[in-house]
């Protein structure tokens, strides 16, 4: 298979979750939009170094986090970072209004808006939590061993939980 | 109780189709093409200083001038030297490990910052002493009375400490920008 139709084949598998991926890494929509096609050049780049050393899969979704993470922090150079720790934006989220008293549109806001405010490790776990990958996937996307990926886990869950309202 | 995996599944996607391979060539042509470019400008914009000052140099009048340029071109010199050994962007592999990639991005910022750190040292401390023989040339070379050598130097010393103090300041402030980030990294 060429590397075109290789890219064709994974951007029709694979697009819904970088556009996703993108908003989750810039708040602003054109810049979203430029961030996709960032990743889509980087993604088509890499397929001639891709021989199979992970899954096509992790492969996809560590392009496109390397590709947002270096986008977010280049964006932070340029305006001072308003980043906070899991830990800190889980407090945040229990304390807002009612997740269940606010539609669709509104909860997608305001879970994009506390990810924008998630450093970008952490932003990567939730992301990645968001996108249903297993503990393994994402371990293997992020690099570390199944313990380390266990407590950042752990802590993203614990987050999510918070938003829905899920606290005891 | 809502579930926030469910409504991040459900966010509208519209750029979810992909691109035309073509496309995407011609747009990684073109992004390497900014970063040759950018690269040539810093060498070039070095290139015309120790051209200009050099060929100055060889036409300077008295001896104290002539060596005072060849230590600005010189100083050019060692400038661009500094910017290829501590300057020359490195750009992580899209490939590694996210976590990688994010360690990449940190070393890659921590040696910006020194390099904006060091600014003072690497790139304005060079230029100093043919500048400051420059303005004490007219006096060494005698081609002026001294009230006027000793007026010209003194205004000429004070207008490149103050240049070289803004420009030290600039570069301090945007490094402190760059280490709040790499804060935020960690």
């Amino acid at each position: 298979m060429s590397r075109d139709d290789r890219y064709r084949q994974l951007a029709g598998a694979y697009g819904a979750m970088i556009a996703r991926l993108a908003r989750g890494y810039e708040r602003d929509a054109e810049k979203a939009r430029d961030l996709v096609q960032t990743i889509h050049v980087e993604l088509w780049r890499s397929l001639s170094s891709f021989e199979n050393q992970c899954s096509e899969k992790s492969w996809v979704h560590r392009i496109a986090h390397n590709v947002g993470v270096s986008h977010v922090i280049r964006e932070a150079r340029a305006n001072a970072p308003d980043w906070a720790g899991i830990e800190e934006l889980e407090r945040v989220a229990g304390d807002d209004c009612p997740e269940a008293a606010l539609n669709q549109a509104q909860r997608q806001a305001r879970l994009l808006t506390l990810i924008h405010r998630l450093k970008p490790a952490d932003r990567q776990i939730v992301l990645l939590t968001l996108e249903d990958l297993t503990a393994t996937e994402i371990a293997d996307v992020i690099g570390l061993n199944a313990n380390a990926v266990a407590v950042r886990l752990h802590r993203a869950k614990a987050l999510l939980a918070a938003m829905a309202g899920d606290i005891k | 109780m809502t579930n926030p995996k469910e409504d991040w599944m459900s966010i509208t996607t519209l750029d979810a189709g992909g691109f035309d391979p073509a496309a995407l060539a011609r747009k990684a042509k073109s992004f390497d093409r900014v970063i040759r470019w950018r690269n040539f400008r810093e060498y070039a914009a070095s290139g015309f200083v120790i051209a200009l000052f050099g060929y100055w140099a060889t036409r300077a009048s008295g001896t104290a001038e002539s060596i005072a340029l060849a230590l600005v071109a010189l100083g050019a010199l060692v400038a661009a030297i500094q910017i290829m050994r501590l300057g020359t962007p490195t750009r992580p592999r899209a490939e590694l490990s996210a976590d990688a990639a994010l360690h990449d991005w940190r070393g890659e910022l921590e040696r910006q910052a020194k390099l904006l750190e060091g600014v003072r040292l690497n790139y304005l401390a060079p230029f100093c002493p043919g500048f400051v023989l420059l303005a004490l040339a007219p006096l060494i070379d005698g081609t002026s009375s001294l009230a006027v050598g000793v007026a010209s130097a003194v205004l000429m010393i004070a207008l490149l400490g103050s240049v070289l103090w803004f420009v030290d300041r600039l570069n301090l402030r945007a490094a402190a920008q760059l280490r709040a980030t790499i804060e935020g990294l960690k």
